[in-house]
This record gives structure tokens, sequence and C-alpha cells, in this order.
């Protein structure tokens, strides 16, 4: 039987987290310029009607550019049951190691006529200020 | 040599490489700053320019503006202007301090304090992005320890090169004050061990006290008189505004050490009456007598004295007045070769959590929207975190005065177990 030690839990634990910067910090080399859209669904709670996936219709739509706008106007419209659009996409390009992990980002949004943005602005040198 | 030394080699070169990769994703306000200063030292350091008159944002020692202007010039030379070449530059050298000092940690105190130095993700976030240059004072200081403590078995040894390590460390040391003034105090240190443990000749352990102080404060004088563009008053008054009474901004009294004071003095005592002592006023009082206090308690019991240079950089953490992002890293060797008292984990937990969330490292604020990793099936949250709980600086320096409290009593003798064991006696019967 192996006899965990205190050190063990320290390396461990370094070296999983040292592993997420390193996957975080190479996403950032994996930041294209191009849609690829993985899920999306249009709910309109109060209308069985209009609800589902939308994925393949978006992604008709959307994949393979850097800008999209989606629009995907209701037929019945209620104000006290506004409907939502959750798009999830990636923007990661191909990579010697995009078979090992997987990033992807999502919106939601609660509008009337549902509309929504989605971009892949590509690689960003970025400053924050503070 | 390969047997021994090859798994550090491996990670070394795996953790040079992913500070690198970090310092090509962003930056923060501190890199604008040095770039700015770097490339008005180019400019103007061969015709006399003080970066103490030059900018109000240069609160260090000038051997640092020395290096910005060498560093400068270099990338002038090979036509790199950009933000990202300076960046890598300025981490290519700051991860080679980060090695050192692992490799020094494995030859004084083991191989795991060296590969938890070498592999806390503190280290790589300050260096590899926040690119603060503690790691090369640390290391620098850690070199002259090692010095230092050669000298001590020469000396013991009645081996008369014992004077010349001594010298070298000593000239060593005033090199990192000149860099930043971290180790300002550690001369004292050495002189209250001196005191109890006699080191060396009186003699030789005052002049080994007086030579790094002469460094930093010459370097001082040697930038007043090569200022060629202001006045020596003017460059007088900027290195006394700028660097001996900054008070690091809004941070200054703000720290926990700062707050635990005001629980015993109100702050209008503090700024009323000790705000008067020239030179540490106000907090810095407090801080300077906490320290040197702290540090005579730990040397009359301390029986290992290479312990010494951790448990002052603990101690200089611990009882900052003022408290900054990067002052994470001063007490990360100490957090290594302590790495048994739990305290140590939680440092490293909370410090980790705090600089990838927190304003100046906030490393998870790059990414632009939620991250989702998927690695072989197996999904978990990434940047930015959506932990509920928040941390501040002020809960990482607590965590590292109750360590600098608990190394007192394991020191000292004292164990809090068997008080706790006669209090629950007393609750119960």
């Amino acid at each position: 039987m192996v006899r965990v030690k205190f050190s063990h839990i320290y390396l461990g634990a370094f070296s999983l987290v040292l592993i997420y910067l390193g996957i975080y910090t190479i996403s950032f080399f994996h930041e294209g310029t191009k849609i690829t859209v993985l899920r999306a669904d249009y709910n309109n709670t109060c209308s069985k009607d209009e609800f589902g996936d939308v994925t393949s219709k978006v992604k008709k739509q959307c994949d393979g550019l850097q800008v999209c706008n989606i629009v995907h106007e209701s037929k019945k419209l209620d104000p006290l049951c506004p409907p939502e659009l959750r798009v999830e996409w990636s923007c990661q390009k191909s990579g010697p190691i995009k078979s090992g992990y997987k990033l992807s980002g999502f919106r939601e949004h609660r509008v009337f006529a549902v509309k929504m943005t989605i971009d892949c602005p590509g690689r960003e040198f970025t400053s924050i200020k503070y | 040599m390969v047997k021994k030394f090859g798994p550090f080699i491996v990670v070394a070169s795996l953790v040079f490489t992913l500070k690198l990769l970090l310092a090509s994703v962003g930056y923060n306000n501190d890199m604008l700053i040095w770039k700015d200063v770097s490339e008005g030292m180019r400019e103007g350091f061969l015709s006399g320019r003080s970066v103490y008159t030059y900018t109000q944002f240069y609160n260090h020692g000038p051997i640092r503006s020395y290096a910005l202007f060498i560093l400068a010039s270099v990338l002038n030379k090979l036509s790199l202007h950009d933000m990202t070449s300076f960046h890598l530059a300025v981490v290519f050298f700051l991860s080679i301090s980060d090695t050192v000092i692992s490799l020094l940690l494995w030859r004084m105190f083991g191989k795991i304090p060296a590969f938890i130095y070498l592999l806390n993700p503190v280290t790589t976030l300050i260096t590899g992005y926040h690119s603060q240059i503690e790691a090369t004072v640390i290391m620098l200081g850690l070199i002259s320890w090692a010095f230092f403590l050669k000298a001590k078995t020469l000396y013991l040894n009645n081996d008369t090169k014992y004077k010349k390590m001594l010298l070298v460390s000593a000239l060593i040391l005033g090199f990192s004050m000149g860099i930043k003034h971290v180790l300002f105090f550690f001369p004292v240190f050495i002189l209250l061990a001196h005191r109890k443990h006699k080191l060396f000749s009186t003699k030789e352990i005052l002049a080994y006290t007086l030579i790094p102080y002469t460094i930093f404060f010459g370097l001082f004088g040697v930038e007043i008189l090569r200022d060629s563009y202001n006045s020596a008053a003017v460059t007088y008054r900027s290195i006394r505004l700028n660097v001996f009474e900054y008070r690091a901004g809004g941070l200054y009294g703000n720290s926990t050490f700062a707050t635990l004071v005001k629980l015993f003095i109100p702050e209008y005592y503090v700024d009323t009456y000790f705000s008067k002592i020239p030179l540490i006023g106000g907090y810095t009082f407090f801080f300077v007598a906490t320290l040197l206090s702290y540090g005579a308690l730990v040397i009359a019991k301390l029986k290992d004295l290479k312990l010494l240079f951790p448990l002052y950089l603990l101690a200089m953490f611990a009882f900052s007045p003022s408290i900054a992002d990067q002052y994470l890293a001063v007490p990360l060797v100490a957090m290594a070769v302590f790495y048994e008292n739990i305290i140590s984990f939680i440092y490293f937990a909370f410090s980790y959590f705090y600089l990838t969330t927190g304003a100046s490292a906030n490393i998870s604020n790059l990414s632009r929207y939620p991250m989702v990793v998927s690695i072989f099936g197996f999904t978990s949250p990434l940047f930015p975190f959506n932990f509920s709980f928040f941390i501040s600086v002020a809960h990482i320096q607590a965590w590292s005065i109750l360590l600098a409290v608990s190394l007192l009593s394991q020191i000292s003798g004292f164990s809090l177990v068997p008080a706790f064991k006669r209090v629950v006696k007393g609750f119960l019967w």
C-alpha cells in the first residue's frame, strides 16, 4: 500500500494546477477566427410549439464566420414569457492537442425578438488595467 | 548526475516554458510602467538621466533601472519594440532566478522544498504574468546566505578562506538591496544572531553589516551625482519621496498587520504621534519593531542557523504594513521550507485563487467567456472561477502571521496542544 505523504499532496495539487494553467495559456494560441457552433437551444416557456434544439439552423447560419448575428423571430410574443436563445460555440482552431481538451463559450439572451451576436475575434495580447 | 537531476531538469524546463507562455498571453499596468522606464533609461541613461527624476513610479534601488537600460538597449538593437518581446525578456530572466532559487533550496533544505518552490503556481503567476522582481532579489539573498553559511563552516575549521566568502556574501547582499530593499533588515538579523551565537569576530560582523548598507545608500549617492538633468537637491528630494517615504499608495495601513495594530492603538494616535518618527514613521515603526523583536525571539532559540533566511522572509511579509500582489512572492521560500505545516498549503491555495481573480494578476479575466475544460471526457470549470467566496491579500497575510507565530512557538519549544487539553479539561470538570 502506498503511503501518501504531505509532500505528495503538494506536488500533486501543484502539478494539476500547472496543467490547468498550461491548458488555459495554450488555449490562447488556439483562439481562431472561425465560429464552430456546438449547440443552440430556443426556449419559449409559454409556448410549447416553439421549443427545442435549433443547432442545425444556427450552425448553417454561423459556422466558419468570424461574426454572426442570429435572429430567431418568435411567432407568439408574450411580455410575461420572454423567449431565450442559448448558443454554445467554440473558436478553437485545430491544434496538435485538440483531441485532448475542448473549450467552449456560451451566452444566454432574453429579449422578445431573440437576437444574439456571437464572434471569434482571435487571439489578442491584452492589457488589464487596474 | 543525470539520474539525480534529470527529473528536476525536465520539470524546470516545463515550468520555464509555461512562464514564457503566460508572458505572451497578456500584461498589466506594472509592465507598462517598466516598459516606459526602460525606454526612458535607454534614451537618457548615458547622458545622465536618473530614474528618480524621470518618473515617480520607480520606488526601488537603482540597479533595476540599470538593468532596464541594458534590456531596452538590447531589444532596441534587435528592433524588438513591442510589449510582447519586452515581457518575454523580463520573464526569461525572472524564470532563471526562480530555477536558481529552487536549486539552492535543494542544496540547503532538500529535494522536496526545491520541487515545491519550483512547481508552486504562485511563483508561476507572479513571475510569468505579473513579472515582478522579487524572485531575483530573493535569489541573490539566498546566494549571499549560502556564501555566509559556507564562510561560517570554514571559520569553524580555521580555514582563512572564510574572509573572502564573507566579503562576497556581503557584496551580493548589498547588490540585492540595491535592486529592491526586501532584505534591508537582514543584516540586523545577522547582528542579532552574532550576539547570540558568536558567528565570527565582532569586527568582521560589523564590517559585514556595513558593506550592504554602504552599497545601498552609496548607489543613491551615485544617482544624485550622476543626474545631469536636475540639481542634486531635486534628485535627493525625488529619492526621498519616491523611495524612502513611499507608502504603497492606498494600500498602506490597510494590511492585516496594520489592522491588528489599530486594535490596540487607534489610528488617530498612530497618525499624530508615530508619524513624526523619521524614515520609519506611522505603521512602519510597528513593522520594524515587530520584525526585529520577532527576529530576536527566533534567534534566541534557533538551533539551525540556515532557517534564519526563510524566517526573515516570512516575517517581512507577515508584519508588513502594506500589501501588494507581488509581496506574496516574498515568503514563498519559507512556505516551501516549512511545507509540513498545513498553514503553508493554505497560503499557497489562497494566494493562487487570489492571483487568478485579483486586481493586478487577474489572469482569469483575460478569458472572454466562461471556460469549461473537457479532458478525455472529464469536465471541470477553468477560468474565470465561479467560486462564491472572495479572498483578499489581507486573508493571506493573516495566515502568514499565524505561521510566523506557530513557527516561533515550535522553535521556542512551546506547544499549544497541552495548553488546549488543559482548557478542555477545565470545561469538562
